[in-house]
């Protein structure tokens, strides 16, 4: 049954040549949908216009949410899927993973949604997502000239979440 | 042992001793009030200009108090006569009492002879603010402006003060300088003074 057999047969993508070359996009969607940051540091392959790739990943993410819960083997009760909960409460998904890409994903309880795209060998970036939300509070939460649901545009946040996500990995 | 670790009650406030008060503030919350401040005034003004005037205006309420409690509590009711004084007054003293430390330098300015500048690295309140582009020169950092206008002010030496950034090579962010310039009738003081 070679047809189940082992990972070595998809063929693997090339290693990240430079170390700390790891992430390869990022979004920061809020609650209505907003897409708040689109950052790409590495990606050959664009399908679609900016627009639509942000409705289809929003899209993606809100049906994957719902997904997930209602399938939950464990859980007693259906769950309110509107409720904000925190990371790790309650039943969400984290990422997914292809032979050639990781997606890690976030929700924070203000409905402020992060994604990453990595390598796949990536490890568990929760704390590392963690992390970014927590860059988005102090660098754009605390500047008193950005409007909240607006596209993020403060040059601090850019520069140090570039700085992180380049050592990540 | 009656009264033992009761707190005396005062019957007027006036008579209650100055406390020390609390030394540190959280960060997250002073940031936050700092944003609501500045995002208020945004909405009553139509220019950038007016903004830094209305921010300057009240660190200047701050800054006049200010002076009134540090002269009593760090320096026993001495008052600065002399211009180096009162610079250095505020550079150590209501720097360190504001921000934690005291300011990066102090200069004189090498153009006129009535300009100093205090410069600092960053700015506590700028520290979560980026500046977009269309905003051009402003600057959050008119707040201190005002409060170390308040402060020269009502100490007899007034003075225009404001916030300028400063670009500085090999660092991304740019330095802020209080330029301080002061009015004609300290320089004569000052001058007579000897």
């Amino acid at each position: 049954m070679q047809f189940f057999g082992g990972s070595e047969i998809s063929p693997s993508p090339p290693l990240p040549t430079a170390s700390g070359n790891n992430g390869h996009m990022m979004y920061v969607f809020n609650r209505n949908g907003i897409c708040l940051l689109y950052r790409e540091w590495n990606r050959p392959l664009h399908t679609l216009n900016a627009q639509q790739d942000h409705k289809l990943m929003f899209g993606l993410l809100f049906s994957l949410k719902s997904l997930t819960a209602k399938m939950d083997p464990t859980s007693v009760d259906k769950g309110n899927l509107g409720v904000p909960q925190l990371p790790g409460q309650g039943c969400s998904f984290h990422s997914f993973r292809t032979n050639t890409y990781k997606l890690s994903f976030m929700e924070s309880p203000s409905g402020i949604k992060i994604i990453l795209v990595t390598h796949p060998r990536t490890g568990d970036l929760r704390e590392s997502l963690k992390y970014i939300y927590n860059l988005y509070v102090e660098y754009v939460v605390k500047n008193p000239l950005y409007t909240p649901g607006t596209p993020i545009k403060c040059e601090l946040f850019d520069s140090t979440l570039d700085q992180y996500v380049r050592g990540l990995g | 042992m009656i009264g033992v670790g009761k707190i005396k009650q005062y019957s007027n406030v006036l008579d209650k001793p100055l406390s020390k008060g609390k030394q540190e503030v959280s960060l997250s919350a002073f940031s936050f009030l700092f944003s609501e401040l500045v995002q208020y005034n945004q909405t009553q003004v139509d220019n950038i200009t007016e903004l830094e005037r209305r921010l300057e205006d009240a660190g200047y309420s701050v800054g006049a108090r200010v002076l009134e409690l540090l002269c009593h509590r760090e320096k026993g009711n001495r008052r600065e006569t002399r211009l180096l004084g009162i610079l250095s007054f505020v550079h150590s003293t209501v720097w360190k009492v504001l921000f934690g430390k005291v300011a990066d330098s102090l200069e004189k300015g090498t153009e006129h002879e009535d300009e100093y500048m205090i410069s600092e690295k960053e700015l506590l309140v700028n520290r979560f603010i980026s500046i977009p582009k269309d905003m051009g020169t402003f600057n959050c950092g008119a707040f201190v402006a005002g409060i170390v206008r308040g402060v020269l002010d009502s100490a007899g030496f007034p003075a225009v003060v404001s916030a300028h950034f400063v670009p500085v090579e090999g660092q991304q962010r740019p330095r802020t300088t209080i330029l301080i310039k002061f009015a004609e009738e300290v320089l004569r003081r000052e001058a007579r003074l000897g």
